[in-house]
């Protein structure tokens, strides 16, 4: 068997230089090249989930952002309820309010005027009392009404406690004067006994003087010269009107 | 092959001191030239973004990285330069011989054995450096110390029979060849040529994923051997 040693050796040194080539003009460079590209796609996939995170943070924040405009969307609806239910219940409250003070005012303005229409006709009744008293009364003859309101008036006089009547007498002595004043003209006939009842009543002589007023609508009044004695319906119809009157504002 | 005569015989060329230059060593020389040359100018202008020659050379070194990654299950860049430079030698070697007038190196025995020696120092030195010296040559005892004499011999017959296969299998395949060319004539070996491409192709397959094994063994820190 033939065993060249020289091509063994040369052999042996040539692959050794070719492996020193190639890794020196291939692998180097072709691995150089790959690590580049792989350190660029590198690179790339962390640009690219850099922004893939950017994204998703952003889009996190926009759903956030989202869900607080519901959210605030729902707060805003519900206070605007609120607020517009309390608003109706104030409304309400404040209807009510005014429609009962409506309510009061209208009862009280009903009461004033039920109270003086009811004050006016009571006056109108008294008016219309006294209008139809002073016709009838004038129906009846002078010389009646007369003697019906001498004996009246001499009645009063007597019930008159003794020293108001001695008073009434004093202011007649010494030329005092009396005047009576009827709502009727009264006859000499019926004049004489008014005149002989009183100076029998009062005592002595004195004037009596006549007048008439159709005011009194009946009876007299006494005209002492310090002091009058009102005996006529005039006065007696005005004392039931203030009594009247007094009576209604009572109640 | 112009004439027949002993298959394991070279032819010497020419001398360079003692040195006798045979044709595998200037054969050798031109697919170094060759190599060099062709990696000189697919590499000398690469881009981030590779044309078509390009990507196929990076695909061809991806796919060698791939496979080494494969049978050693470690970080292939360190072991790239040794077997890629024997895979792309070794195919370039083999199919050299089907030029004509041009005799394939690894059909010399001389090759192989140097590609073989070669294969031994790196294993040895790789499995040195990966477990430390102790730690390597304690690998040899292992399962039993009983087993270390049988340890050490595969070491050098698994290396001598990958020398063999290889060189016997191209030799063989060019001596059928120079057999049926001077019996039959000049056309009627083709086919045979296109079967001596498939196995010089499959011989630097086996001698490079031997070789990967190889290392790939020495270099296993997980308790295999």
């Amino acid at each position: 068997m033939h065993f060249d040693w020289s091509t063994f050796a040369l052999q042996t040194v040539n692959f050794a230089i070719l492996v020193w080539l190639l890794h020196r003009f291939l692998y180097r460079p072709v691995l150089r090249m790959i690590d580049v590209r792989r350190s660029e796609i590198e690179q790339q996939y962390a640009d690219a989930q850099t922004a893939e995170d950017q994204a998703k943070a952003h889009l996190a924040a926009i759903e956030a952002q989202r869900a607080g405009i519901g959210a605030e969307r729902q707060a805003t609806l519900r206070q605007a309820a609120a607020d517009a239910e309390k608003a109706a219940a104030e409304r309400r409250t404040q209807g009510e309010h005014e429609a009962a003070s409506l309510l009061a005012d209208a009862r009280k303005t009903l009461a004033a005027e039920r109270a003086q229409a009811l004050a006016q006709a009571r006056r109108s009744a008294l008016d219309l009392g006294t209008h139809i008293a002073t016709r009838l009364l004038a129906q009846v003859p002078g010389e009646l009404r007369a003697a019906a309101w001498s004996d009246r008036v001499g009645q009063y006089l007597a019930a008159l406690p003794e020293p108001q009547r001695a008073g009434l007498a004093k202011q007649l002595v010494n030329g005092g004067q009396l005047q009576i004043v009827t709502a009727a003209p009264l006859s000499a006939a019926a004049a004489e006994t008014w005149r002989n009842m009183l100076q029998q009543m009062l005592g002595g002589r004195f004037a009596v003087e006549f007048a008439v007023d159709p005011q009194l609508v009946a009876g007299a009044d006494l005209h002492f010269p310090d002091a009058v004695l009102h005996l006529c319906w005039q006065n007696a119809l005005a004392a039931m009107r203030t009594e009247i009157e007094a009576d209604a504002r009572a109640r | 092959m112009t004439a027949l005569g002993s298959p394991l015989a070279s032819t010497v060329l020419f001398h360079v001191g003692p040195l006798a230059v045979t044709r595998p060593v200037v054969t050798t020389w031109v697919i170094i030239l060759v190599l060099t040359a062709g990696a000189r100018a697919l590499t000398h202008r690469l881009s981030a973004h590779p044309g078509r020659r390009q990507a196929a050379v990076e695909a061809i070194v991806t796919a060698i990285m791939d496979q080494i990654e494969g049978v050693i299950g470690e970080n292939p860049r360190p072991f790239l330069p040794l077997l890629a430079t024997l895979l792309i030698f070794l195919v370039a070697a083999n199919l050299s011989g089907v030029l004509p007038g041009v005799q394939a190196p690894t059909g010399k025995l001389e090759t192989p054995a140097a590609l073989a020696l070669i294969v031994f120092a790196a294993v040895h030195g790789f499995g040195v450096r990966a477990r430390g010296l102790f730690g390597y040559l304690a690998s040899f005892a292992r399962p039993k110390l009983i087993m270390l004499p049988l340890n050490l011999l595969s070491e050098v017959t698994r290396t001598f029979s990958m020398m063999v296969r290889l060189f016997g299998n191209v030799m063989s395949g060019e001596f059928v060849i120079a057999l049926v060319v001077a019996l039959a004539g000049l056309f009627v070996p083709i086919p045979l040529m296109a079967l001596e491409i498939l196995v010089g192709l499959v011989q630097a397959y086996i001698f490079f994923i031997l070789a990967t094994v190889f290392i790939g063994a020495a270099v296993d820190t997980s308790g295999g051997d």
